[in-house]
């Protein structure tokens, strides 16, 4: 299958306030929904935020969709969300429309209106002197009006930086059905880009994942790949000691251990008593940023 | 123009109560309640006239606080959702130059209706020469500038009353005793590239506080 890229980078480096990114080269695969996952403080935001432009202290090379070297060309294509000081704190709901208008040719009011009611952001039948501004709205009810804003353009990208984080259970199902009709709409030639330190919740949309740690990547690929590449190893207590070595996050429990082992090293449990299952994406993401963080965690 | 217009009105909450507000309330209410003042009650047109002046400066920076109140703040100033568009800065940049413009125009047209509905049908001793007008015009726009250069950099609506307190006692001050000074040419040339200057000065920094935004320190 050949896999073409949509952004890809090179040498990309930035430091600031003792936190150093440094990625030699990525390429974000066109077509799919990739998850940057990561602990706190890992670089997904500083990321996130380099390619949607909206941070320009950094060194390197960033080429976007195939070339295209026009800055109002990518930025009319790319839809990014974040969070922090995104809009105005005194504006409403309406006016974040009104300027989206302003902003973006490829805007659409009436999708955005009706995603706005979908998304309970409104409700039909808003009083629209009663509108809140959007520093009186929840994390959650904020979040929904940046998705609202960006799935009303045409856009061939998204930048989504930890969109599920503010949102209910109902909500991230919901978030993961429209980045799946985003990206079945498109065709194979649009592509979400999302970081989430909660994968969990988003794994049933996600087609490629990044695992980021202290700035660097330190594990990509497909889902399905890096289920292969992994295998989740349950065993008994007695044989602890000899798994500890080989396993990735290693954990102890009740009833003996688990962890995750690389296929190509299974050999290297030869004799022991264990049970092999296929590990999720959240359980293959945490064994990984266990081997690589300086947090003190338990196993 | 229209488009300048567009973008200005964009930065305005609860728009069609703060359009009738801005070019038809406001105006009037200060006209009309000046005249009230001077020709009902009996104030002294210099009182009336320093209470034109006053009053302005305070609901300018009053309806600033509702537009663009804080935007160069620590809080604010990052806007991400402009800056991920290639017009965001320039909508800034227009929004600013037609509030500065829509200001200056609401400024000298209050206070002319206010000295016209004021001074109507009063001695020549109460009169105000066209230097000293022009000073109280160009006078109310510099103090509500510089107010402005600071209310746009705290979001703390406290400083906004503290900034009006002072400044208002200003323009009430030159409201009143421009009607006494003898006002020479070169006056109200240097009051309104002052206020100019204060307005560039303050556009200039909001914008250099976005472009600054673009890098992480």
């Amino acid at each position: 299958m050949n896999i073409q890229s949509v952004i890809a980078m090179h040498n990309l480096t930035k430091e600031f306030k003792g936190f150093a990114l440094n990625i030699p080269a990525l390429e974000i695969p066109k077509g799919f929904a990739t998850a940057l996952i990561g602990e706190n403080g890992a670089g997904k935001s500083t990321l996130i935020n380099i390619l949607a432009g909206i941070r320009l202290d950094y060194k390197g090379e960033i080429d976007y969709f195939n070339g295209e070297k026009e800055d109002k060309v990518i930025r009319e294509n790319i839809g990014y969300t974040g969070p922090g000081n995104y809009f105005m704190p005194h504006w409403t709901i309406e006016q974040v429309g009104e300027v989206s208008e302003l902003l973006f040719d490829q805007f659409h009011r009436e999708r955005y209106e009706r995603l706005c009611k979908d998304l309970g952001v409104k409700s039909p039948d808003t009083n629209k002197k009663k509108e809140k501004t959007i520093a009186k709205l929840s994390d959650g009810m904020r979040m929904k009006t940046m998705l609202a804003a960006v799935f009303a353009r045409d856009t061939k990208m998204l930048l989504l930086d930890e969109p599920a984080s503010p949102l209910d259970p109902l909500m991230r199902d919901k978030l993961c059905a429209m980045i799946r009709g985003y990206l079945e709409e498109g065709n194979e030639e649009k592509t979400v880009l999302f970081s989430t330190h909660n994968i969990s919740d988003m794994e049933n949309v996600t087609d490629y994942a990044i695992i980021m740690e202290k700035g660097k990547i330190v594990e990509q690929g497909f889902v399905e790949d890096l289920k292969e590449k992994y295998i989740l190893i349950k065993g008994e207590k007695t044989d602890e000691n000899r798994a500890e070595g080989i396993l990735l996050g290693f954990e102890k429990n009740a009833y003996g251990y688990e962890g995750l082992c690389l296929a190509e090293d299974l050999d290297k449990l030869a004799g022991l008593d264990i049970v092999t299952e296929t590990p999720t994406l959240s359980q293959i993401s945490v064994a990984v940023m266990k081997k690589y963080t300086s947090l003190q965690v338990g196993g | 123009m229209r488009q300048y217009i567009r973008s200005y009105h964009a930065f305005w909450p609860v728009k069609t109560w703060m359009k009738l507000c801005v070019y038809l309330l406001y105006p009037l209410v200060i006209i009309m309640g000046l005249y009230f003042l001077s020709h009902k009650l009996g104030y002294y047109p210099v009182i009336c006239m320093g209470f034109a002046c006053g009053f302005l400066v305070a609901v300018e920076i009053i309806l600033d606080y509702f537009v663009f109140g804080g935007i160069a703040s620590r809080e604010t100033n990052r806007l991400e959702y402009l800056k991920t568009s290639v017009r965001g800065m320039h909508l800034l940049k227009s929004s600013l130059i037609t509030d500065a413009a829509r200001r200056f125009l609401s400024i000298a047209i209050i206070i002319i209706g206010s000295y016209l509905a004021i001074a109507c049908r009063q001695p020549m001793e109460y009169r105000y020469t066209l230097l000293q007008l022009l000073v109280c015009i160009f006078s109310t726009y510099l103090l509500t500038e510089a107010g402005l250069l600071l209310t746009r950099f705290f979001i703390n609506w406290w400083v906004n009353i503290a900034v009006i307190y002072i400044l208002n006692n200003a323009a009430v001050t030159v409201g009143i005793f421009a009607s006494t000074w003898n006002i020479p040419i070169w006056a109200p040339i240097l009051l309104i590239l002052l206020g100019m200057g204060i307005t560039l000065t303050g556009r200039r920094l909001i914008l250099k506080r976005m472009e600054e935004s673009y890098y992480d320190r």
